[in-house]
């Protein structure tokens, strides 16, 4: 039984969380930095503790400090979020043994999925579609040669420990093999600790699509689907949906059947996740992201499970809600991330005090963030600001959904990525489903996305002039009225 | 015929058209522009005016007019092409401006000398500053470096990312204000580089 959960993150899913948790009638406990002082997440807890001013080592990554804070607060249980400690099987493994409850899968699951080369190995083992590669670690030698010639170029060079799009190159011919094993051994070492590298076939321009299981510690797994989520930007997704429009009924069943014999395999319990590249009708395994995932609100969309609730379920000792013939994909679901950050600024961060905000609403419009009026968004963390989640019957009705709602979504005082989405969403080919990963890079969006920012300055200005008192247009076609007057002296000066 | 013009939110079909449209034109008048300070939402921008409509951003020109009023809310045209029109609505409340149903911070001023720019010139050497708040992660110059225009003289790390902070000058590193590691503020002094003398 859960009474008490202390949230071990910030931001949106500290709020998501809390959701959840309040709604099973737990007690909640936040935890935040200094530097999150004014955080949402802090304010709506039911008690909040601050871990002190500092980078995220001394607060939110800072395993020792969360665990004493946890019994100091006597909580039951600890939910990690996404990002921060959630992969961390060292924090997983202290937090069970100083006799708290874990939300979230097993340390030695976390252990084995977070070496690539060992969850590649159960992979194959299970039959999960993997890409054609080495099984071992290689070293920088002629036997890597060979190896590479078997597998076919482009090889991708991988570091077993890798992640976040670090500790990877690609290598298009036979000379720049061994320089790009050890180039990326030395930083995998520097980065991870551990120099392991082993080679893959690199999948030029695929669709990047995940499918989302769910495990009980009585070894039921269900899986819930797949999202794609190839509309990303250096390795950071930004549009992601479900179902893909790429994947058959069939396929979601065969690969899905599969990654539920992986998650059995690695003895897998709580809310996991599995990302493939996918092309040409052929799936390849990527890893097991061990946790929540930002994008979960899609899958909860289009099953109409709620995918925190069943979390925290299970890891109080439940046996999960469903079975798999539960779980039906209906409609589309869309989520779109809002950031701070500048598309016509070459997307830099552009943090800032919300002067006001106004989230969108109606039917099928969810927005899940930490922001409200007059937030100092902190330059400390990630520019993820919120989600605009929308659900549509059908793809082509969630996004004309998804288009509108973007223009109600109003945030005021610096510049988001807004009109970012709004530019993908009318482009013809992601309408048409034709989308991998490469998207952002071979589609020239930017330029739509300065021009209409341009028309509205350019109107903005004009309507400025013309109800100032300072440029005294043709004062015989404007005609004035008081309050309009007396506002907007001062604007223009 | 043409095409159906707009006075509201942007639906997607038409946006969709926008897509594959023509820009608007480079400016080519000789007439004397006036220029502006623009700021809105927090990025500013300097535009310029032809006096007669034509707003001039980036070098186009985007000829502007206000073709409607109803007390305190106004529609303007905004015209790209001729076949390219574009309408917004613009309302003015209680000291607040709203755009297409939005509210907006907007504000333009008559641009003077006295305007915060970068000291800047490929001769003339530069200050360089943060451009926003963060932590300097790296400084690949030392005192002394010479740097030519477009060279990465700082990193600094914001939300997560790097960005990359270049110089707009040649010259060399005359002095260094911040260590690597160091948080910064925006505007904060970083480095300044003088030019290099020549003979």
């Amino acid at each position: 039984m859960i009474e008490k959960l202390l949230i071990a993150n910030r931001g949106e899913i500290a709020v998501r969380v809390h959701r959840a948790a309040k709604m099973m009638e737990m007690e909640t406990l936040a935890i935040y930095s200094e530097q999150d002082k004014h955080s949402l997440h802090a304010r709506i807890a039911d008690e909040a503790i601050s871990l002190g001013r500092g980078p995220a080592r001394d607060n939110y990554l800072n395993i020792d400090r969360i665990i004493e804070t946890a019994i100091e607060q006597d909580v039951d249980a600890i939910h990690p979020g996404y990002g921060f400690l959630s992969e961390s099987a060292e924090f997983a493994e202290l937090v069970t043994s100083n006799g708290l409850i874990w939300v979230g899968p097993p340390p030695e699951a976390i252990r084995k999925l977070g070496n690539k080369l060992e969850s590649r190995s159960v992979a194959l083992e299970v039959g999960v579609p993997t890409t054609p590669g080495t099984d071992y670690p290689v070293n920088a030698d002629k036997e890597a040669i060979n190896l590479a010639r078997e597998i076919g170029f482009p090889i991708m060079v991988k570091a077993a420990f890798g992640g976040g799009g670090m500790g990877m190159e690609v290598v298009r011919d036979e000379d720049e093999l061994i320089k790009a094993i050890k180039r990326t051994g030395k930083q995998a070492m520097a980065a991870f600790g551990k120099s392991d590298i082993f080679l893959e076939r690199f999948v030029e321009d695929p669709r990047h699509i995940e499918i989302q299981f769910m495990a009980d510690s009585v070894g039921n797994v269900v899986h819930l689907g797949e999202r794609e989520c190839s509309i990303q930007r250096r390795h950071q997704k930004l549009i992601e949906e479900a179902p893909s429009p790429a994947i058959t009924d069939e396929q979601r069943e065969e690969v899905g059947e599969k990654v539920k014999q992986l998650a059995k395999k690695v003895g897998y319990v709580n809310a996991g996740t599995a990302e493939f590249l996918y092309k040409d009708g052929e799936f390849f395994f990527n890893e097991v992201n061990a946790r929540l995932q930002v994008e979960h609100p899609v899958t909860e969309m289009v099953t109409g499970k709620d995918l925190v609730v069943e979390q925290l379920r299970i890891a109080s000792g439940n046996s999960l809600s469903w079975k798999q013939s539960d779980i039906e994909i209906k409609g589309h679901a869309i989520e779109m991330r809002i950031n701070a950050e500048d598309p016509i600024n070459g997307f830099k961060p552009s943090p800032g005090k919300v002067q006001n905000f106004e989230a969108p609403g109606g039917f099928g419009v969810r927005f899940d963030t930490h922001m409200y009026d007059k937030y100092q968004v902190p330059t400390d963390y990630d520019s993820l600001l919120g989600k605009l989640v929308i659900w549509g019957e059908n793809r082509k009705q969630a996004i004309h959904r998804a288009y509108y709602a973007l223009s109600e979504l109003s945030i005021n005082g610096f510049p988001t990525n807004t009109a970012f989405h709004r530019v993908v969403l009318a482009n013809k080919e992601f309408n048409q489903g034709k989308i991998t990963t490469g998207f952002i890079d071979n589609t020239n969006l930017i330029p739509y996305i300065k021009e209409a920012f341009n028309r509205r300055v350019a109107a903005l200005f004009m309507t400025g002039l013309k109800t100032s008192k300072v440029i005294l247009a043709d004062r015989s076609d404007t005609k004035w009225n008081s309050q309009g007057r007396s506002e907007n002296i001062g604007r223009i000066a | 015929m043409g095409d159906k013009i707009g006075k509201g939110i942007t639906p997607l079909t038409r946006g969709m058209k926008y897509q594959q449209l023509s820009t608007p034109k480079e400016y080519k008048g000789d007439k004397k522009l006036k220029k502006y300070e623009v700021k809105i939402n927090g990025r500013i921008l300097e535009i310029e005016y032809d006096g007669n409509g034509g707003v001039i951003i980036d070098g186009k020109i985007y000829n502007t007019s206000v073709i409607g009023e109803n007390e305190n809310i106004y529609l303007a045209k905004v015209e790209v092409t001729k076949k390219q029109v574009h309408r917004y609505k613009i309302e003015y409340s209680d000291g607040m401006i709203f755009l297409e149903g939005k509210q907006i911070s907007f504000s333009s001023q008559a641009a003077v000398p006295k305007l915060k720019r970068k000291k800047s010139s490929r001769a003339g050497g530069e200050e360089i500053r943060a451009p926003l708040p963060g932590s300097v992660i790296s400084i690949p110059v030392k005192i002394g470096d010479q740097v030519k225009s477009g060279m990465v003289v700082a990193i600094l790390e914001a939300m997560k990312m790097q960005n990359d902070i270049q110089c707009t000058s040649d010259g060399y590193i005359k002095d260094l204000r911040i260590e690597e590691g160091q948080q910064v503020n925006t505007d904060q002094l970083i480095m300044i580089i003088a030019p290099l003398v020549l003979e």
